[in-house]
């Protein structure tokens, strides 16, 4: 089927199974390789990106025709926005060390929760990561990354802390 | 977030086909036939005849596609191979693998891949073995589960052959492994097969040697169809078919003398290690290991055997099978504590081995700092207080028939271990590590070893260390990690134990540059190499092979040393454990980075607590339930205790391996806590809900009992 959307701010039009997976047309169609194919069953988050703002949604269990006219946000996208910057230099600051693999979906996690809560709690950041299965990242530093990365994004906008 | 690397799905080669493995629906019997369906002329089956050179990898048992015997549901029989991935997967799930079925054996196992027979004095000075038919005898049987890796990416190559030589693009811990096997499968010379490391991410020793198969089978398809393969395990098959941390029971018996001592210890340990017994011998032996301790036990006798079983092969996770014989262990002297109604640290204490400084296998010990780590993990945890508290109140719980009211209840408990910093392998190649530092004519140094490592935190570790040695700036130093062609060969890597090992090689080449650089024009290379070895592994003859096999002691070079304390509480509604906090001690000699030793302890610890407390894995018919691959349970970041680390010195004169002493603590700490609460001798890991919950209506059954 033909399948129109936006990606990453702009307009696609592709021809694809309407059964297939987002995350394989991501990589395979568009070679955007920050969404991996982790499980393919939506419990690793690996192939998180932004489905119409800042809902965050597992690709592998998009099939084609549910992006159809829907707005597509990827790591690779995401990674041109400011907001980036302040989670990026939020984990650097907490020293969270990733192996990379799941990174996209760490910060797109971290995304989703300051849209939603500038000033979140240490439980709150907590909760929204069970959706991330990963043996490789100390939890106490990526919270203390995403407060880092709160803090700086009041700074960047406001100029001052909340 | 500066560890940015390809990843093997982030690789393919341009033109390349895929590559699926057919596998046995069996658990044993024999291959008769493929039935294929009707495929375009592109897409290919490749079976064992087509396998220009050996059919195995190097040193290890099994072939790589299994031509006529199967021993396991999942094993590889054939590759198939073709240009369009989803095709390709619609076209292997109509093949038809025929067979003739034998009966499996899933338990009672006769075939044995090792054995180990050991019996040893006690120490000068402890009782003698007597016949006593009055003597107090404790037994404990012992189960510790299997526990899955849960790579962040699965298993899988990409291989390219070109004018003769063959590029494999693989995640491995051990590159040159994948080199020698590619090699000897193909039949290529070992200079025609270069390794190109990809991202690990965190292996937990899971990618010693499965990546070397998964790479065998792509080159093997880019050999044969003369285009680049790429073959990844999906989730699916890597969680039913790649090897886990292997299941074992272990049941030590202690008879106890007159004050209480142990004055003989019967051991016996039975590994399951799946249909292939992959690193047999090296899990065997640190699963013995662990069952020794470094308490005094008296006269010991040990039994130990890995046998064959019609799963798929099991292996090592951290720790190796070192932590599956601590936690038994670690057990037993708890439930001898507490049937003496002692403190078990002040039993533990009162009964390190002291004879020579030595382990019971006769290692010797230069400073056995154990008492010290049991004081220091205990005051971090407030041990003391809260058992003697916490025993009061079980005590109580017991006189009163269990009449408590809905408070929760709470238990503590401890547990020693010690780990090595060398590998245990029986290959030939056994412990060679070895690093190449070149301090070039612009002042530039480049240091070069084929160790993988997760994180930059070591490559971090190494470029300050080296730039401080020799005076120059970071930027000038340059780290080459893992490429077959230009690394020397480091052996396998893991996080802890022979990184600290390359670590001191680093240190030790830059230091040789630093003294010729005086002496010689630049440029100057260094190789340096070192094996780890134990002065004199068996002085003192304190320990007597039975059937004169040693053990392989040389991977219990420099000992890092850790004690545990972790405390639960059970509410009595839901009966699930929570921990409330977990204490480490740890000496781990010289901390290259203090920062980084607390992050690898924290994150171990996360790992060991699954395994102790939830992650329920097994086999039934020889195949993982299909419900187990959404519900297998890591611990989440919400559940997640208070973790306190203190390290008793920081100054020693080596690195010591410290990575994997969650694993060989923790449990046996946990179990022992929850215990003390349910006042009720836990054997097994994981200890679910269940089956606390389940000792809770006992415990109120015999209450109604008694009150009847």
């Amino acid at each position: 089927m033909t399948i129109g959307f936006t990606l990453n701010g702009e307009g696609v039009i592709i021809q694809s199974d309407a059964n297939a997976r987002l995350v394989d047309i991501l990589r395979g169609y568009f070679h955007l390789l920050g969404a991996k194919s982790g499980c393919l069953i939506g419990v690793c988050g690996a192939c998180s990106v932004f489905l119409n703002g800042k809902d965050i949604v597992k690709s592998c269990l998009i099939p084609a025709f549910r992006v159809q006219g829907s707005a597509i946000t990827t790591i690779e996208g995401f990674s041109q926005t400011p907001e980036y910057q302040d989670i990026l230099k939020g984990f650097e600051r907490a020293g969270v060390e990733n192996c990379g693999y799941c990174d996209t979906g760490k910060i797109l996690t971290v995304e989703s929760i300051l849209a939603k809560n500038r000033q979140p709690t240490r439980h709150e950041i907590l909760l929204e990561f069970r959706g991330i299965r990963c043996r490789c990242t100390e939890p106490v530093r990526l919270v203390e990354g995403v407060l880092a990365a709160a803090d700086l994004r009041q700074r960047r906008i406001y100029g001052r802390t909340a | 977030m500066k560890n940015r690397s390809l990843f093997v799905d982030d690789i393919t080669p341009p033109g390349a086909y895929f590559a699926v493995t057919i596998r046995s629906p069996l658990a044993k019997g024999v291959l008769t036939d493929i039935e294929l369906p009707a495929m375009p002329y592109a897409y290919t089956l490749i079976r064992a005849e087509s396998i220009p050179g050996l059919n195995q990898l190097e040193n290890f048992p099994g072939p790589i596609l299994a031509s006529r015997t199967l021993s396991y549901i999942g094993e590889p029989v054939a590759l198939l191979l073709g240009p369009h991935e989803g095709k390709l997967r619609e076209y292997a799930e109509q093949c038809r693998v025929m067979g003739t079925e034998e009966k499996p054996v899933f338990s009672n196992p006769e075939i044995i891949f090792g054995e180990r027979k050991l019996e040893i004095a006690g120490e000068p000075g402890e009782t003698e073995p007597a016949h006593d038919p009055k003597a107090k005898v404790l037994q404990g049987r012992y189960k510790t589960g299997i526990q899955e890796h849960w790579y962040t990416e699965p298993p899988g190559a990409a291989a390219v052959f070109s004018e003769g030589r063959m590029t494999v693009y693989t995640a491995t811990q051990w590159p040159f492994h994948v080199k020698r096997s590619v090699s000897q499968v193909l039949r290529l010379s070992p200079d025609s097969v270069l390794v190109e490391p990809c991202g690990i991410g965190m292996h937990l020793d899971g990618k010693i040697w499965y990546p070397s198969l998964a790479a065998c089978h792509a080159a093997l398809g880019a050999f044969i169809i003369k285009k680049p393969v790429k073959l990844i395990l999906t989730r699916e098959e890597d969680f039913r078919y790649s090897p886990k941390r292997n299941a074992a029971a272990i049941e030590i018996t202690s008879a106890l003398g007159n004050q209480g001592e142990p004055v003989t210890t019967e051991i016996k340990v039975a590994a399951d290690l799946g249909a292939q017994g992959v690193f047999a011998d090296e899990i065997l032996d640190r699963t013995c290991l662990g069952c020794l301790g470094a308490y005094r036990l008296g006269r010991i006798r040990l039994e130990g055997t890995a046998a064959q079983t019609n799963i798929p092969p099991q292996g090592p996770l951290s720790g190796f099978g070192l932590s599956q014989g601590f936690f038994a262990l670690e057990r037993q002297v708890s439930r001898i504590a507490d049937t003496l109604r002692q403190d078990p640290a002040e039993w533990r204490k009162n009964h390190i081995r002291k004879g020579n400084g030595s382990l019971a296998i006769g290692v010797k010990l230069e400073e056995p700092p154990l008492e010290a780590l049991i004081d220091a993990a205990a005051a971090l945890g407030a041990y003391y207080r809260k058992w003697a508290a916490y025993e009061l109140l079980r005590q109580h719980r017991r006189v009163s028939g269990w009449k408590v009211k809905d408070e929760p209840i709470r238990g503590i408990g401890i547990a020693t271990a010690y780990q090595g910093s060398g590998f245990l392998y029986h290959g030939e190649d056994q412990g060679i590590y070895t690093v190449e530092s070149s301090l070039e004519t612009d002042g530039s140094l480049e240091i070069k070893s084929s160790m993988i490592s997760v994180h930059d935190a070591y490559i971090r570790i190494w470029r300050e260390m080296a730039a401080e040695i020799l005076s120059i700036d970071g930027e000038k130093v340059r780290i080459h990690l893992g490429n077959t062609d230009t690394a020397p060969d480091s052996g396998p890597g893991s996080n802890s134990r022979n990184l600290g090992a390359i670590t001191a090689l680093v240190e030790s080449s830059c230091r040789a540059l630093q003294k010729q650089r005086l002496r010689q024009p630049l440029p100057i290379k260094v190789l340096q190499s070192s094996t780890p070895t134990l002065q004199a592994p068996w002085e003192g003859n304190v320990a007597v092979p039975l059937d004169g096999l040693l053990f392989d002691a040389q991977g219990l070079a420099q000992l890092g040393w850790g004690a545990a304390v972790v405390e639960v509480e059970i509410d009595l509604v839901d009966y699930t454990p929570q921990v409330r906090g977990i204490w480490l001690a740890v000496d781990g000699g010289r901390l290259l980075s203090e920062e980084r030793a607390r992050l690898t302890l924290t994150q171990s610890t996360i790992h060991a607590l699954g395994w102790a407390s939830r992650e329920q894995l097994y086999y039934a018919e020889g195949k993982i339930p299909d419900s187990l691959l959404y519900a297998y349970d890591i611990p989440d970041s919400p559940d997640l205790p208070p973790i306190e680390i203190g390290f008793i010195r920081k100054d020693g004169t080596v690195p010591k391996g410290i990575g994997e002493l969650p694993f060989s603590t923790i449990p046996a700490a946990y179990i022992q806590a929850v215990s003390q609460a349910m006042d009720h001798p836990f054997e097994k890991i994981p200890l679910g809900a269940r089956e606390v919950w389940e000792t809770g209506k006992l415990n109120q059954k015999d209450r109604k009992e008694k009150t009847v």
